[in-house]
């Protein structure tokens, strides 16, 4: 069905919504927001894919990531090793071939830099990708003070909770930040329009909760880090850690702590543009992220709405896995609200 | 795909359900020292009414302090359950009006206090002492609480600021007639515990 | 080897205070009763005229008072850091620790006769990232997270002119601290923003009809402990879970750090500054262990040898690590 730019009728929309959607369309309305949910006019919202978090075989990264190039509706790019300096030779002979396939597609390339920097050799690693030429995203503050003064990106491994930690990074040269995951909406519309650095917030995948210099995928299997023989490539999508009662809860990948559900914003990307955010992070796990994206990409331009969105996500993602939202609205991470926020 | 997350409720009671057996015991036990079912216990509730009631208005006037720090939780009352007497003292730690009372422990509705202290004379009075570290007994799993962790950190962290060298701080300030009143009660005490052991060695406990 | 070194300890309530003074404290770190420090639990911490007393009575014993400020503002809600600042320098604080960006530059600005310590929720564990807080607003020194051993500590102090400060004892992290969100994952309540870890409204213990004590973070099982053994606080990353179908502790067995014998080695490092954890512990572990880790750091100055210090009793869990300290921890 032809859809136009412009609001659809709610009568058309009937036909393509599932049995649940009146009720949906309700709280929609509840919330302020209709149905289809129209976006703001303005630019339009951009999507980042995220680093890789995970572990995978070299050639299949490659691969997926010709895939983005071709198929994907992003507008950004991010490579580079966030979790372990490790595992970085698996995958640096295909880096270049990689970012110039993206960039002939027409994305944008950001080199993201790891989270968590503990000792000389992880050190080293950070400071050969702030030497980059191009984009380069920080996610420890030792990477900012070494990008200082040279235009870059600050990741959401980095603590930018106020407006004023926004404006001072700004001043360093960060032209674009990634919000940390556990911001509630109002201080992401607080320091969205505090600074003049494009503020983008995660908006699917499993959301990164902790890391350390301990290896917990080593662990797993009684070795330690500098022993560790990649046992983060056994799980494509993260390690899960049940509850002793059997609750999925948690999933390990590498040294960083991950929830086990998937965070997914599908129904607050309106108000979270609203509020000023002009991009939406994806993050990559082992699913079909090209059908990810496009729905979030629908979404974003308005051509569906958040209800619409939802039930196109759920069959992308295992039965198992559940999604949550809770953070951005000032609730515990885990949650999942049904009410949109208000724009 | 809803995930709630329930607020905190409290635990189910820590003792196990009486057998017949142990009914039998208690009976038998209240015949021995001449105590009716629950009004012995009714009885020594209203006797130490007052005494407890002079030492909440006195603990406040001492001790604001601590009361000013349980207050930060809401509705801070807290009931203190020794094994050894059939009574329980609840206690609203109230910074306006502070009360402490006896109730039968039969009469004791934990749903009605934020928290439940359980354990042996002694190491309730070595808890409020803070004699003995408040972590050490809870963990060591010799004194059980139910109810608002909240409510129980708050009471520990207060107590654990108050310093009293043995309950009757709470009352008196330090010097020798306090001295000799906690050497006596703490004389009571051991009495009683040992009564108590004597009593309740042949039940069975898992 | 005669050189001065701080014993830096733990004061989550003015008795602890005066425990941790009269066992030989150098210097004692402590909060304001809100969400600006992190350890912000129920009952604990200091208010405004208890902290006025606190500096008065640790000054007068020649102890110097540090007051944890480590927390990050909330946007739209700097009030409560800005307010601990400055009541922290109006105070008499003879230093503020600070973690946050915001919070460090508010304290740079507005009171530049502040001193400032890193926190270790700060995150910097490199020469770059303490050199970012030293060039911003003025850092003296650094709290050197506890996950670095003691060549690494070595070649941070070589590189970076700040003072360096490491943890000696008491219960160790292992996720890098100041930027976990395990807890606001499952109870709303960050220990980042608000300042407590497995906040104590959201932990319950249940019994079961066997006796066993099932520790739990809202609906979560965290631990369970058999009838008769010691239970423990459900801090999440401490729990024991079911991973590829077995029981097992996935991040961290309940433990606690004991760095004493690497005391000479650190000492000869360059560390002039030895922290105790445990703001959230009794006057009767801080008065025990202060006075233990005096007695052993006394020794270490004077170069003689350690006894082996033993405070598995007061240790969470009853067991003891070198953590990090030790080459192969990770």
């Amino acid at each position: 069905m032809k859809r136009s730019a412009a609001t659809p009728k709610s009568g058309t929309r009937a036909k393509t919504k599932p049995a649940r959607a009146p009720v949906e369309a309700h709280l929609d309305k509840r919330a302020g927001i209709s149905p289809s949910a129209r976006l703001p006019a303005g630019p339009r919202a951009a999507l980042t894919l995220g680093p890789l978090l995970h572990n995978w075989p070299a050639d299949q990264r490659r691969d997926f990531y010709f895939r983005i190039a071709d198929e994907a509706p992003v507008d950004t790019v991010c490579l580079g090793e966030v979790v372990c300096a490790k595992r970085a030779p698996f995958f640096d002979p295909h880096l270049d071939e990689v970012a110039e396939r993206l960039i002939r597609a027409g994305k944008e390339v950001v080199f993201s830099t790891l989270a968590l920097v503990t000792g000389a050799r992880d050190m080293t690693f950070v400071a050969d990708a702030a030497a980059r030429r191009g984009l380069v995203e920080a996610n420890d503050l030792a990477a900012v003070e070494l990008l200082r003064g040279k235009a870059h990106h600050v990741g959401p491994f980095v603590n930018v909770y106020s407006e004023d930690t926004a404006r001072l990074l700004a001043r360093l040269g960060a032209t674009r930040i990634c919000l940390p995951v556990e911001l509630p909406a109002t201080a992401v519309g607080a320091i969205a329009a505090a600074t003049a650095a494009e503020c983008e917030v995660v908006a699917f995948g499993r959301v990164p909760l902790a890391m350390s210099a301990r290896c917990f995928h080593a662990r797993s299997r009684d070795r330690h880090k500098i022993n560790c023989r990649f046992v983060c490539a056994e799980d494509a999508d993260g390690l899960p850690v049940e509850t002793a009662e059997g609750e999925r809860f948690l999933a390990i990948a590498g040294c960083h702590i991950l929830s086990h559900a998937y965070a997914n914003l599908a129904n607050e990307v309106a108000a979270l543009r609203a509020a000023g955010v002009k991009r939406f992070r994806l993050l990559p796990q082992a699913i079909d992220m090209v059908a990810v994206a496009d729905v979030f990409r629908r979404r974003l331009d308005g051509r569906i709405g958040g209800a619409e969105a939802m039930a196109a996500l759920r069959p992308l993602v295992a039965p198992e896995i559940a999604f949550v939202n809770g953070f951005v609205h000032g609730r515990a991470g885990e949650e999942w609200v049904a009410d949109s926020l208000r724009a | 795909m809803a995930n709630p997350i329930p607020a905190p409720t409290r635990g189910p009671r820590a003792e196990r359900p009486l057998t017949r057996r142990d009914r039998g015991a208690r009976a038998n036990h209240r015949a021995r020292i001449g105590l009716r079912p629950y009004r012995g216990a009714a009885v020594l509730a209203r006797v130490l009414g007052p005494l407890l009631a002079a030492t909440a208005h006195f603990a406040a006037r001492r001790h604001p302090d601590l009361f000013e720090r349980l207050a930060a939780i809401p509705d801070p009352t807290f009931a203190l359950v020794p094994d050894e007497l059939p009574v329980a003292v609840i206690v609203r730690a109230d910074t306006r009006r502070p009360r402490m009372r006896a109730v039968a422990k039969s009469d004791l509705d934990p749903a009605r206090v934020a928290a439940v202290v359980r354990g042996p004379l002694s190491r309730l009075a070595a808890l409020a002492d803070g004699r003995l570290d408040g972590d050490a007994l809870f963990f060591s799993r010799e004194i059980a609480i139910e109810g608002s962790t909240e409510a129980a950190v708050a009471l520990r962290n207060a107590l654990d600021n108050a310093e009293l060298g043995g309950l009757v701080e709470l009352v008196f300030p330090p010097g020798r007639a306090a001295r000799l009143v906690q050497r006596l009660l703490r004389l009571g005490g051991g009495v009683l515990e040992r009564v108590h052991a004597r009593l309740t060695v042949r039940r069975t406990i898992p | 080897m005669t050189q001065a070194a701080e014993l830096i300890c733990p004061a989550g309530t003015p008795a602890a205070l005066r425990a941790a003074v009269d066992a030989g404290a150098d210097a004692v770190y402590v909060g304001f009763r809100d969400r600006t420090n992190a350890r912000n639990f129920p009952g604990l911490n200091f208010s405004r005229p208890e902290m006025k007393d606190a500096v008065a009575l640790a000054h007068r014993r020649g102890v110097k008072v540090f007051v944890a400020i480590n927390t990050f503002a909330l946007a739209g809600e700097p009030g409560p850091w800005r307010a601990a600042i400055d009541d922290a320098a109006r105070l008499g604080a003879d230093a503020a620790i600070v973690a946050d960006i915001a919070v460090a530059a508010y304290a740079a600005e507005k009171h530049p006769d502040l001193r400032l310590h890193l926190s270790v929720q700060a995150s910097a564990s490199t020469a770059e990232a303490i050199e970012f807080f030293r060039r911003e607003f003025g850092i003296r020194r650094v709290i050197l997270p506890r996950t670095l051993t003691v060549a690494e500590v070595a070649a941070l102090i070589r590189r970076v002119p700040v003072e360096a400060e490491v943890f000696l004892f008491g219960a160790m992290g292992v996720m890098a601290e100041g930027r976990c969100a395990l807890s606001s994952y499952v109870t709303g309540i960050s220990p980042n923003l608000g300042g407590a870890c497995s906040p104590a409204e959201y932990v319950r213990y249940d019994q079961n009809a066997d006796g066993a004590l099932v520790s739990r973070l809202g609906r979560h099982a965290i631990s369970s402990h058999p009838a008769g053994e010691p239970a423990g606080y459900p801090t999440l990353c401490r729990g024991c879970y079911h991973v590829r179908g077995r029981a097992a502790y996935p991040f961290e067995e309940p433990t606690s750090l004991n760095a004493v014998e690497t005391l000479p080695a650190l000492l000869k490092a360059g560390v002039r500054a030895f922290k105790i954890e445990g703001r959230q512990r009794g006057r009767a572990y801080v008065a025990e262990v202060v006075g233990t880790l005096r007695r052993a750091l006394d020794a270490a100055l004077a170069g003689k040898p350690l006894k082996t210090v033993d405070l598995r009793q007061v240790t969470e869990g009853h067991h003891e690590t070198l953590g990090g300290y030790a080459k192969i921890w990770h």
